[in-house]
């Protein structure tokens, strides 16, 4: 199931909640945690990291990958961590009235 | 500040991404090795779950981090350049073009600057106006000496007032403009001079005139060689001795319109004028007004309070107060706006069509590098990065191109007056006063505005045009089928051969008139007649002077020079109540016919004594005497002017409401050559009447015989002549005029002959 446009960012943001990952890890977890349901397309992972690096959300550091070398392990800022709630709010009140009309259709 | 240390540490940037993809990939590769497939398996399943390309996504990642625009920018730029180099024709085909095209339109602006928009040498020349009031009928008013006086002392609306008269006068026999001033105007316009002293206040209260004069630069230049020691030397001006004071700067040219050559004070008047008192009180004041607004006031404020000044001498039909700017040489009017309009959407349209030339050129090439485009498009660039690109090129064409337009302005402007100054009549070349040409500031404005929308005009079409692919066709390799430009460049080629049809057009009805001008007959005899515009000193010993000089035939005058002049125009009528018909009208001396040489065709021409007398006689054109008594014959009839309760108006209207006619002369030019109306009443006029121009027949060479009259008048009336001209120069100069035009309309027509052929061939040869 390919990711609806715009959910790539809000769920990269939320698997950085529980700390830094790079890149690959991101999306090994998005797709563990999903069940294998979401995958995310990887050629638009790096240009989303990057988008959400300049936006300030997200930072970027120097750490040491499972293979032993260096790698850009991403961390939720402040700002990023206060986007995250709007958007997990947003996004909860969108699916909740999708729901809704759904429901009673 | 991280921006700029991305760009400058671009390459660590880029090594990191690199890593992070690798790293990636890698980790990928070892999960599915993991899964259980062969390495070689592993890396392929990686690559292909990984999507994209890894090179696009580093291409759209480079574009999410906005450092972007300067680092794009020099990549375009780097890319653009290669590309010339590459093709270097191309390049130096689209400079040339648009350079063409763009020089001929820096050249029309530089002028049209340099008359129109450039501010004049003054201090602050935005709040310097013209001024006069119009009589609720519309005419002028005029002042007196005396209200001049006091509304100098009043200055209503205005900080300080001048007054100007400029006049012809002849330097070493040479044509040169003098402007009478004022003691306030170099004061007004708080100019200084660049040698010696401007004319002052003292200067114009020295009873009966001051021999002061200021010389502008150019005639510093040219008549006095630029020689240092000019000042105190003396200037022979109308017969009376002057002293040089003072040299302008280099580009003042005065008030207005009306160039100076040399400035008097006006207290000098009567040497100029022929009235005995030209300064007593109560004499007119013809002059020029002008002043500097005062501080704080709009021109509706000081139009108020011009108007209410004037209503203390006029308080029954109170004038209404006009202003008009003179910060520039001409003033943007509606008017001018109106004339200007036609000749710069000609301009543009060769612009344009450069334009679309270079835009076909653009879309030929693009077409030959679909394969490039497409390859860059299927593997992911992004279609507004592709645009870009091609614009950065579109620009980095337009910049050299305006530079090189600018030497072909300069180029054009040097080559337009050398035309002019080679082919104008040699009679008027004295008169053509060029403003100073030189670029400013405007002018590289308008280059760089040009060349900027230039550039997106010729690269925005072809960069949407081209980007336009299909990028599925392109990845199965198919380049072409996705991509039809050709209705586009149709289109382009359409446009073009319109314009240069219609240049070609305009330029084939200036070239018409011109012949026809040339073909028509004027009825009247020209190529040894003069026109003697002499300043009414004294007519009897001017007439002397001329009768006895060998080379005059015949001598006669007439209230207006016989061609290119707007005659008056009357009511008239054959029968007392029958309709009344616009006739245009002059008055002739008894030997005017003669002079030149139009038949009488039925009755006589005036005699002496009718002449002298300003009898109720008339003589009509043949047009005229058909128009008035279509089915008489006219002789003898009795004509109506204007109906008995319209009074009779004009600069010099008729003596008589009832004229008899005494006889018919054959149909010649009125007024223009092109008129094609030729009716036309002459009244009678002595010869001697100060108002009107003389009009010599000569024998033998004009040019001689212009030179010995003119050498007799020098002596017996210094400074009396005016002007003389041959009177055929008149029908040259109104021949030239048409045949400038032509020949800037066949320059853009045929340059737009060229642009087109080229963009047809550079369409061709591109196999389209």
């Amino acid at each position: 199931m390919n990711l609806l446009q715009g959910t790539l960012d809000l769920l990269v943001l939320r698997t950085l909640q529980t700390g830094p990952l790079h890149g690959w890890a991101i999306s090994e977890r998005i797709q563990q945690i999903s069940q294998d349901v979401l995958q995310v397309n990887q050629g638009s992972l790096y240009p989303a990291l990057h988008r959400l690096e300049h936006q300030g959300w997200i930072k970027a550091e120097s750490g040491i990958s499972e293979l032993g070398r260096r790698a850009r392990f991403y961390r939720l800022t402040p700002s990023g961590r206060r986007q995250l709630e709007t958007e997990t709010a947003d996004w909860s009140r969108l699916t909740a009235a999708i729901g809704r009309i759904l429901n009673q259709a | 500040m991280k921006r700029l240390r991305r760009l400058f540490f671009r390459n660590r940037a880029e090594q990191e991404l690199d890593d992070e993809i690798t790293l990636h990939l890698e980790m990928e590769t070892r999960k599915n090795i993991a899964a259980g497939m062969s390495p070689r398996e592993a890396a392929r399943a990686a690559r292909l779950h990984f999507g994209t390309d890894p090179g696009a996504v580093k291409d759209y990642v480079r574009d999410t981090r906005r450092l972007g625009f300067i680092e794009t920018l020099f990549h375009d730029v780097r890319y653009a350049l290669r590309g010339f180099r590459r093709t270097p024709l191309f390049a130096l085909t689209v400079i040339g073009t648009i350079a063409l095209g763009l020089g001929w339109n820096t050249a029309a602006f530089t002028i049209f600057n340099s008359v129109v928009l450039r501010p004049i040498d003054a201090l602050d020349p935005h709040s310097l106006y013209g001024f006069g009031w119009q009589n609720p009928d519309g005419d002028s008013v005029q002042l007196t000496v005396s209200q001049l006086e006091d509304l100098r002392k009043a200055h209503p609306g205005f900080s300080a007032i001048t007054a100007n008269f400029p006049v012809r006068i002849r330097l070493d026999g040479r044509f040169a403009a003098c402007d009478l001033v004022d003691g306030e105007f170099f004061q007004t316009l708080d100019i200084n001079a660049k040698l010696g002293r401007t004319l002052l206040p003292s200067d114009d209260r020295s009873p009966g005139g001051s021999p002061a004069a200021v010389l502008s630069y150019s005639a510093w230049q040219n008549r006095f060689g630029g020689a240092a020691d000019v000042l105190g030397r003396k200037l022979p001006v109308q017969g009376h001795p002057y002293e040089v004071v003072g040299v302008m700067p280099e580009g003042f040219t005065g008030l207005g319109h009306a160039f100076g050559d040399v400035w008097v004070s006006l207290s000098n008047l009567a040497q100029f004028e022929d009235t005995p008192n030209p300064l007593s009180p109560d004499a007119p004041a013809p002059f020029i007004l002008a002043g500097r607004l005062q501080p704080g006031y709009s021109e509706q404020q000081a139009a108020a309070a011009l108007t209410a000044w004037i209503r203390n001498f006029m308080p029954d039909r109170v004038p209404r107060a006009t202003l008009m700017s003179l910060a520039t040489m001409v003033p943007f009017t509606d008017r001018m706006f109106a004339i200007l309009t036609p000749i710069a959407v000609v301009f543009l349209l060769v612009l344009l069509s450069a334009c679309a030339n270079v835009a076909n050129m653009m879309l030929a090439r693009a077409m030959a590098r679909q394969r490039e485009i497409g390859i860059r498009l299927s593997l992911g660039a992004a279609r507004g990065r592709l645009i870009r690109q091609l614009l950065t090129e579109s620009i980095l064409l337009a910049i050299p191109s305006a530079a090189v337009a600018f030497v072909v302005s300069q180029a054009f402007i040097k080559f337009s007056l050398w035309l002019t100054a080679t082919t104008i009549p040699a009679a008027f070349l004295d008169q053509a006063t060029i403003p100073p040409l030189s670029p400013d500031i405007h002018v590289f404005w308008f280059m760089s505005g040009a060349a900027a929308v230039v550039a997106m005009l010729f690269g925005l079409a072809p960069a949407l045009q081209a980007t336009r692919m299909d990028v599925v066709r392109a990845a199965r390799g198919d380049f072409s089928s996705g991509f039809r430009p050709s209705r586009l460049r149709n289109t382009l080629v359409i446009a073009q051969v319109t314009v240069c049809a219609f240049l070609l057009i305009c330029s084939a009805v200036f070239l018409r008139r011109a012949n026809r001008l040339e073909r028509l007959d004027p009825g009247m005899r020209s190529h040894d007649v003069l026109e003697l515009d002499l300043q009414p000193k004294s007519r009897t010993r001017e007439i002397a002077t001329l009768q006895m000089q060998p080379e005059i035939a015949i001598l006669a005058s007439s209230s207006d020079p016989p061609l290119d002049v707007h005659l008056p125009a009357i009511a008239a009528s054959g029968t007392p109540d029958a309709r009344f018909a616009q006739i245009l009208y002059r008055y002739a001396s008894p030997g005017y016919f003669k002079t030149l040489d139009i038949p009488i065709v039925r009755g006589r021409s005036f005699s002496d004594q009718e002449g002298v007398s300003e009898a109720a006689v008339v003589v009509l054109s043949e047009s005229a005497a058909r128009k008035l008594w279509p089915s008489e014959d006219a002789v003898g009839k009795t004509l109506t002017l204007a109906p008995p309760d319209v009074p009779l108006r004009g600069d010099r209207p008729p003596r008589y409401r009832t004229l008899q006619v005494i006889g018919i002369a054959r149909d010649s030019a009125v007024g223009a050559i092109d008129n094609p109306d030729r009716s036309s009443l002459f009244f009678p006029t002595p010869l001697q009447d100060p108002r009107n121009v003389f009009i010599a027949r000569v024998h033998g060479e004009p040019q001689h015989a212009i030179r010995a009259l003119d050498a007799a008048l020098e002596q017996s009336s210094s400074g009396s002549v005016q002007d003389i001209h041959v009177l055929k120069d008149y029908v040259d100069v109104g021949i030239w005029s048409y045949q400038l035009e032509f020949w800037i309309f066949e320059a853009l027509g045929g340059i737009a002959l060229l642009l087109t052929l080229s963009g047809m061939g550079a369409r061709h040869g591109s196999g389209d």
